[in-house]
């Protein structure tokens, strides 16, 4: 009874923020919120896991996959009508097969991927915690110590973009072939079934794919993309140089200190003045209030002592780094690049990431 | 063992997103608009600030923006417009800056909040943005360096008598010996730009002018490199 009590009270204050901010003009910030929220309880409820789905989870993955349908042939019909004018705009390059396949070997030592660790956060889970902080310090190193890396892997290909180059038709065209060849992987996998959808259960698969895509469609089109490393580097860049008593901020506008590349590539923003940043925190929000309201709240107890949680934190932190040379987790390298036709993109950061992941889990194994 | 107060962490938690929705709310006001009257102008922005400034003078009058460390030390301003009529020059900052504006008369000034991420998602949504404007008396000889030039941009304006848009060498030159190069417009003209390289509007038949320079989708697509 008091979990759900803290889940109405946490649901309604962040209504109030974004209540705040709509009604004093800041209607992406406020609205951002809403979607978080709204992706949150979905990923919650139905335990939309990218890495689980990529260990070899057919449910898990056909969700997805239902999702990137919906979103793709959605985002086509947007960019075509010219509702929204441009996708995913985000570098193809020998670097997001590099970064997706660090990232993806990373994935069972953090416990889940960028979204997972996010939702398991929500849930209260004190591993996916650790993970997280380190993921944050790592937003913050990634900018600092690969940035230049990433920028030398990427410049051969840069600019290059199939929707662009042989138009939206055959973007759309790749999408459909590999979601296609992929449920027909699946298929083979696990027979096709359709589990109810019993709102107070946990929800089935398909249903958190469908609405992950739906939900993503419509952001799409009124509001924006949905990435996630993106805000929470600038905000750690920003406490750094909060940090450093703005020094970093006069050596940045010099275009000399550490991470001065990444500030001119990708802006710094204040944390509460990022519209990206109330979507991250309405998507933490949003899975915490499902937790709670289903009474699945695990209050962070820690299980494993302190070495489980310091693994899981350095793990986070090559996660972190990871993101910032494929320049995207698998939420915007993987999800939103090929939900937004850029295939060449996402399609190659769901290879790079299932590579890695193959070879992350055959180590765990090993290890343990 | 638990890592957080655990009857807490929800509610500090909601009560942390309201704190963040009430710093923004609370750092500025996005409607505030204030007028005023000076012949100097402090400016300190936050990291995302796009604030434009609007100059409007009955007489032509010199504006330039430097950098407040710039200024300090003496070095030349990172925009200087001479003999301005009108004129609107966003400042997009991504880092903590301060700038000092100098005019050479009281000019009219406004200061129009904004933020960078409010004009990205215009420029995504496929509307041209202006970055600066400029209306000018242009007598013989007088030349702007054209602010906000950046890959994709486009400059659309118009010319009582005849401009020249020159490329730096090209400025060098004419500066040194008189000779006019570059592209050269009477009446309505356009351009797109490919690069950062600096380009000087050079005034060759006297004559009131006046340019905008438009941020585009292609300029966002050029730029943008991040997830």
């Amino acid at each position: 009874m008091t979990m759900r009590i803290h889940g109405v009270v946490l649901a309604a204050l962040l209504a109030a923020a974004s209540g705040i901010l709509i009604a004093n003009g800041y209607w992406l910030h406020g609205t951002g919120i809403l979607f978080g929220v709204a992706y949150g309880v979905i990923i919650q409820r139905s335990r939309m896991c990218f890495a689980t789905a990529f260990y070899g989870n057919a449910y898990l993955m056909r969700g997805i996959l239902l999702g990137l349908l919906i979103a793709s042939v959605a985002s086509y019909v947007l960019l075509k009508t010219g509702v929204v004018a441009a996708p995913h705009a985000v570098a193809f390059g020998i670097h997001v097969f590099v970064g997706s396949l660090i990232f993806g070997f990373l994935m069972p030592f953090v416990g889940g991927c960028m979204l997972g660790t996010i939702y398991r956060v929500g849930t209260g889970i004190s591993t996916s915690a650790a993970a997280l902080l380190g993921i944050l310090l790592g937003n913050l190193l990634g900018p600092f110590l690969v940035w230049d890396l990433t920028k030398v892997l990427a410049a051969p290909t840069t600019g290059f973009v199939m929707s662009v180059a042989v138009g939206l038709e055959a973007a759309l065209v790749v999408n459909l072939a590999a979601i296609a060849a992929l449920l027909y992987l699946t298929k083979r996998a696990v027979p096709l079934s359709i589990t109810p959808w019993r709102i107070r259960e946990p929800w089935p698969a398909w249903a958190g794919g469908l609405a992950l895509g739906a939900v993503f469609a419509v952001q799409f089109a009124v509001w924006g993309l949905f990435v996630t490393q993106l805000p929470l580097a600038r905000s750690m860049l920003y406490v750094a140089d909060a940090a450093s008593g703005m020094r970093l901020s006069l050596a940045w506008s010099e275009g000399a200190g550490p991470g001065a590349s990444w500030v001119q590539d990708n802006r710094l923003v204040a944390p509460y003045a990022d519209p990206l940043m109330y979507l991250i925190l309405g998507v933490l929000g949003g899975a915490m209030v499902a937790a709670l309201l289903s009474g699945e709240f695990q209050w962070f107890k820690v299980y494993g002592g302190w070495r489980t949680l310091a693994r899981h934190f350095a793990a986070g932190v090559g996660m972190g780094i990871a993101v910032w040379i494929a320049v995207g987790c698998n939420v915007s390298g993987f999800y939103t690049a090929t939900a937004t036709l850029r295939p060449e993109v996402g399609w190659l950061y769901a290879l790079g990431m299932y590579l890695g992941a193959k070879l992350g889990l055959r180590l765990v194994y090993k290890l343990t | 063992m638990k890592l957080f107060p655990h009857l807490f962490f929800p509610l500090l938690y909601g009560l942390f997103v309201v704190a963040m929705a009430l710093a923004l709310v609370a750092s500025s006001k996005p409607d505030a608009v204030g007028t005023i009257t000076v012949d100097r102008l402090n400016l300190s922005l936050a990291p995302g600030d796009r604030p434009v400034l609007v100059f409007k003078s009955e007489e032509p009058v010199n504006v330039a923006v430097f950098r407040q460390r710039d200024f300090e030390r003496g070095r030349p301003p990172v925009i200087a417009l001479p003999r301005v009529l009108d004129a609107r020059l966003a400042m997009p900052t991504d880092v903590q800056e301060s700038y000092v504006v100098v005019a050479s008369r009281p000019v009219s000034v406004e200061v129009r909040p904004g933020r960078v991420e409010e004009t990205t998602q215009k420029i995504r949504r496929g509307e041209d943005v202006e970055r600066a404007y400029v209306k000018f008396a242009g007598d013989r000889g007088t030349y702007q360096l054209i602010p906000r030039v950046a890959p994709g941009v486009v400059l659309k304006g118009r010319a009582e008598g005849r401009i020249c848009l020159m490329t730096e060498a090209e400025f060098k030159r004419w500066r040194e010996s008189g000779v006019v190069a570059g592209e050269c417009f009477t009446g309505e003209f356009q351009k797109k730009f490919e690069d950062f390289a600096d380009v000087y509007l050079v005034v060759v038949e006297p004559g009131v002018v006046e340019y905008a320079v438009y941020a585009t989708l292609e300029m966002l697509l050029a730029l943008g490199t991040c997830g």
